[in-house]
């Protein structure tokens, strides 16, 4: 099934990323041929395997922390960071509500 | 002085100790190196200032009698590693600019054991490539040339800046983050050695992030000794890291000697494709007479999910990149490009910060975890990673580790590269790929001269935290392979 | 009967279903050693993993994750003992990582239920499908830099647990007594502190309408709902607005809509040119969170009385009719304020006091039972002084307001002002004898038959008494000496 142009513009939209008009097919192209790579997976049996999100997966369990105060207060370095700040704030364009 | 950057770890480590030279020396001599071989681009930052203050700590610390295990010794860091102090890139124009106030875990273990930072070395832009191509800074060249061609060679990737600095001696050792090869790939190309050791035996903490269910931290240095010193130090639990194994550590050195009696060495039959570099073949048959020398039975083995292995990563690594890069809007470090609101200053931003690949990744990824698309590829992907490790388990149970080449051909061309489709260009990683998919520990050690004259590694991949063994197989492989540690070093 | 509206073509029902976002009470966050407080100095209660700076991981707060155990106990639900977090991507400036790590794929406790009781004594059984753990996001400020907006990324990875209902609720008053009772339990069990105007509680509705009889109809979430009042108000407005669209002929279409709790409406929100697709997959950076028994044993074993045991306990062990329990057992602080008053005393006298004149008195000076100026302890005493005679119920009174304007002890306020009731008969009578001498007529009259003049001596005896006189004494001294 062939990449529609107008699922590549909501990619990009979903991505953040502005592809320009002229790049939207080759885009478009690009999807197709590596979901068309893809699609040889699909000549494997997965029947009843479970998916696998990491090889540590059951074995290991999630590492604990206690619940205890000891990060933090780094707001000068945080803005030192960042590009566009103001009195301890992060600053973007103002969001529509 | 100049033999000072020919030395091996081991080597200078027992020369400052016996004050033959002194840390600064040892610093200066890798300087003078850097200075040389400017055009090889493997540093993004160079910090020679740096590297001269952290190295006369060192002498004193000599001085006193306090030598730490990697005392005074020069090396590279992969700029992917965050780096208080030191600007970090990630080679990528959205984080120009960005120094962090905090340090990865494995860089301060290393600081910690006294090494000396020459400098953060180049990469594909976020790990993404296999050629150290993809960068904002551009790309790294090879060390080596092929015998009477001039032409500029790819250092393999994404670790290349620490591969190309390792081999021409810019440095005595690097780190580096393979996610599906991007240590052991540029290690075959560059004539060195490099782990990636099992997932979650380093801390991923501080790393930037490309793919983290796959990314993990390792070294690559001259030898075998070398790389098992390195990764002896940047190996560990880290509470900051939720995958990180809490299991001890082994003295990796003490693993270096003795036979292969009694070990059986499993050789995969899928890594014989078609249209495989010959030499490729020869250097992997004499690598299974070296190791039935040294004692172990050899039996052929079938891995036949391997060809889906390429296919597996890159929805995986895409679908989690696409992700993990979503935090580079902007609005807390990095570049930025004002728009008019939110989401334009979002778009414009990542549209001039990331570079092709690294957009090219992010939208495939974005797509694939789309609702109506995530059970066909990315569940899809999962599943068949689950059956590639199986498999890989099922083999361990007749296997004590697996032997194959590092690579279907030595280095490509730079302009070759450029010019290939991401297909062709995976196509680099086929062998290193799987062991990534599957967490499993695998070092690629250099066996073989091509009759291009270029370097040629086999791959050793172990059992889950099986690295003892693995160490203990490539210093066999290296003593019999006599391997020429030094690149030809043909001027630009 | 169940609760229907009527539209101008019949009757409609309504069936509700909540999302309540509780925020966790934890000294750190959820995955970062930041506090988790509030007030803090902007940017400044913020971690590396928080600000989701480059390279930062999340590493779990177990307590976060026990709290969210000990919710689920309390909701009767499965605790899951294989639970695992999933990214939720999109971007926003309240959202660092541009994704927020929640449970998407397997929540960590499922399937539970509240009983709640409706104004008719029923009770009615609320499937409660899930709760997931979630990070809270930052907060963005419009106001204080012309044309931008400002990032605060305090709250950003607060624990939050959001609480999911089966669509069972069938009224605006079933969806009010809900969370009401979530936000008693989540109180009782110290896993949040249930202020919905500060919003650590945070509601979506879900509304729709059917005719008696017929399918669901289409499913509307109303966001921003942040009182027990709104929700109440939001399900009654939004259903009228879904069955007015219907008798119009017009579709509801399925959405999520604004509450505006001043124009009292529900408002679509602003549609974007693209379909969000939030692409939910599991972390790599958190493997699977896997509970061992022993801590759910643990977090079983001291679990706190919940509402429904302690309201029943309260019926036994006081002998109080249900009405009073059930508003006594409403929150843990009002529960402890009565059994420390009751203690050793007229249990049903000890509520009396407090569900009258004591939550009137707070009410009107706007405080709750923790800032009563009445210590529960001298509620008790003040109660006892009643039961044994020592002031009539009407003194009680007297000494009450003192005690609200000193929150002096009851003892010492009736010793000072010798407010002590006279048992003392010779007193009492000297006192008696002294208004017959002086109204001689009056006693005429009364032995005339005027009987009702018995209360007019009382009057005068109490008066010349200062009110102190035992009323029962009194009467019966007083029937005598005029007999």
């Amino acid at each position: 099934m062939p990449v529609d142009i107008t699922t590549v513009k909501q990619v990009a939209y979903l991505a953040r990323l502005k592809v320009p008009d002229s790049d939207l097919e080759k885009v478009a192209e690009e999807l197709d041929s590596l979901c068309e790579w893809a699609e040889h997976l699909k000549q494997v049996n997965t029947e009843g395997v479970e998916p696998l999100t990491s090889v540590l997966d059951k074995d290991m369990p999630l590492i604990y922390r206690q619940d205890v105060v000891s990060d933090g207060n780094i707001q000068k370095e945080l803005m030192s960071c960042a590009k566009v700040s103001q009195d301890g704030f992060f600053v973007v364009p103002k969001m529509v509500e | 002085m100049t033999d000072l950057v020919d030395l091996t770890i081991a080597q200078a480590l027992d020369g400052l100790k016996k004050g033959e030279f002194s840390a600064v020396e040892l610093t200066k001599a890798h300087i003078q190196e850097m200075e040389k071989a400017k055009h090889l681009n493997a540093y993004i930052t160079e910090t020679p200032e740096l590297a001269l203050e952290m190295a006369a700590k060192s002498d004193l610390q000599i001085k006193k009698g306090e030598m730490r295990p990697l005392e005074g010794i020069p090396i590279g860091m992969k700029d992917l590693y965050c780096t208080k102090g030191v600007m970090t890139t990630a080679a990528s124009h959205i984080l120009e600019g960005f120094i962090p106030f905090y340090e990865s875990t494995v860089s301060q273990k290393l600081w910690d054991a006294g090494a000396v930072l020459m400098g953060k070395t180049n990469l594909d832009e976020f790990a993404m490539g296999s050629g150290t191509i993809t960068g904002y800074y551009g790309a790294t060249q090879n060390p080596w040339k092929r015998t009477n061609d001039n032409s500029v060679l790819v250092p393999g990737g994404s670790s290349g800046g620490s591969a190309a600095a390792v081999s021409a001696g810019l440095c005595m050792a690097a780190t580096g983050t393979d996610t599906g090869g991007s240590i052991r790939q540029p290690a075959s190309f560059c004539g060195v050695t490099g782990i990636k050791p099992t997932y979650g035996r380093c801390s991923r903490y501080g790393i930037i992030a490309f793919a983290s269910s796959l990314d993990q931290a390792g070294p690559l240095a001259r030898n075998v000794q070398d790389t098992a010193l390195m990764l002896k130090i940047m190996a560990g639990f880290d509470d900051k890291d939720s995958t990180s194994a809490q299991i001890p550590v082994p003295d990796y050195l003490k693993s270096l000697d003795g036979d292969l009696k009694g070990k059986i060495v499993g050789i995969p039959k899928e890594y014989r494709p078609n249209g495989i570099n010959p030499d490729v073949i020869k250097m992997w048959d004499a690598g299974i007479k070296w190791l039935k020398d040294a004692g172990a039975e050899v039996i052929e083995i079938s891995l036949p999910n391997t060809e889906y292995a390429l296919t597996v990563y890159h929805v995986i690594a895409s679908s989690e990149c696409s992700s993990n890069l979503a935090r580079y809007d902007g609005v807390r470090f990095g570049i930025r490009a004002e728009g008019d609101t939110l989401d334009e200053m979002y778009a414009n931003t990542r549209m001039q910060g990331f570079g092709k690949e690294v957009r090219r990744r992010i939208l495939v990824g974005t797509y694939i975890l789309g609702s109506s698309r995530y059970e066909d590829y990315f569940l899809k992907a999962q599943k068949v990673r689950r059956l590639i490790v199986d498999e890989f388990n099922e083999a361990f149970k007749k296997v004590d580790f697996l032997l194959t080449p590092a690579a279907p051909s030595t280095a490509v061309r730079e302009d070759e590269m450029r010019s290939q489709d991401p297909i062709t260009v995976f196509l680099n990683d086929a062998f290193v790929c799987p062991a990534s998919l599957a967490g499993l520990p695998a070092m690629v050690v250099p066996a073989a001269i091509s009759s291009d004259g270029l370097p040629l590694g086999l791959q050793i991949i172990g059992k889950p935290f099986g690295e003892e063994m693995i160490f203990k197989t490539a210093s066999i492989i290296e003593k019999a392979a006599k391997f020429n540690l030094k690149p030809h070093r043909v001027e630009a | 009967m169940r609760y229907t509206i009527s539209g101008k073509t019949g009757q409609w029902e309504v069936v509700v279903g909540l999302e309540v976002h509780c925020q966790v009470i934890t000294k750190s966050k959820l995955f970062s050693a930041a506090s988790a407080t509030f007030g803090a100095e902007q940017n400044s209660s913020v971690s590396t993993i928080d600000a989701g700076y480059p390279g930062m991981l999340p590493v779990i707060n177990k307590f976060a994750v026990e709290q969210t155990v000990r919710t689920g106990l309390a909701i009767n639900a499965t605790i899951n003992k294989y639970s695992a977090f999933d990214r939720k991507n999109y971007f926003y400036a309240d959202l660092p990582a541009g994704y927020q790590i929640s449970q998407f794929f397997k929540p960590i406790v499922t399937d539970g239920y509240l009983d709640i009781v409706r104004d008719n004594g029923e009770i009615k059984r609320v499937g409660i499908e899930r709760i997931h753990m979630e990070q809270d996001a930052g907060k963005s400020i419009h106001d204080l830099i012309p044309a931008k907006s400002c990032i605060d990324l305090n709250r950003a990875g607060v624990t939050l647990m959001e609480l999911v209902t089966r669509p069972e609720l069938e009224s605006p008053e079933d969806a009010g007594k809900f969370v009401r009772k979530l936000r008693s339990i989540v109180r009782y069990l110290g896993t949040c502190d249930g202020n919905m105007d500060e919003g650590s509680m945070r509601c979506d509705v879900n509304v729709s309408v059917n005719r008696p009889g017929q399918k669901f109809g289409t499913r509307v979430e109303v966001k921003n709902v942040n009182s027990i009042r709104f929700v109440i108000q939001a399900v009654e407005i939004e259903a009228k607005r879904q069955i007015e669209a219907y008798e119009n002929g017009e579709p509801v279409i399925q959405e999520t809509r604004l509450f505006d709790d001043e124009k009292l409406e529900t408002r679509a929100m602003r549609t974007k040119e693209f379909a969000i697709d939030y692409r939910y997959f599991p972390d790599p950076d958190l493997v699977h969170l896997v509970l061992d028994d022993d801590m759910i044993k643990r977090v079983k074993d001291n679990m706190p009385e919940l509402p429904d045991a302690k309201k029943e306990r309260f019926i036994k062990q006081y002998g109080l009719p249900a009405y009073d329990a059930d508003i006594l057992v409403s929150e843990k602080e009002i529960a402890s304020y009565f059994e420390t008053a009751a203690k050793n005393n007229d249990a049903k006298k000890v509520s009396n006091w407090i569900i009258g004149d004591l939550f009137a008195l707070l009410n009107a000076q706007g405080k709750d039972i923790t800032e009563s100026p009445i210590t529960a302890e001298n509620l008790g005493k003040l109660v006892g002084l009643i039961t044994d005679n020592t002031i009539s119920g009407k003194i009680a009174k007297e000494v009450f307001s003192i005690m609200a304007e000193t929150g002096k002890a009851p003892e010492l306020i009736v010793e000072e002002k010798g407010l002590k009731q006279v048992t003392d008969t010779a007193a009492i009578e000297a006192e008696i004898d002294k208004v017959i001498i002086a109204n001689q007529d009056k006693v005429a009259e009364y032995k005339a038959g005027k009987d009702k003049l018995l209360g007019w001596f009382v009057g005068q005896v109490m008066a010349a008494t200062k009110g102190k006189a035992n009323p029962a004494m009194l009467n019966e001294m007083l029937k005598k000496k005029l007999s």
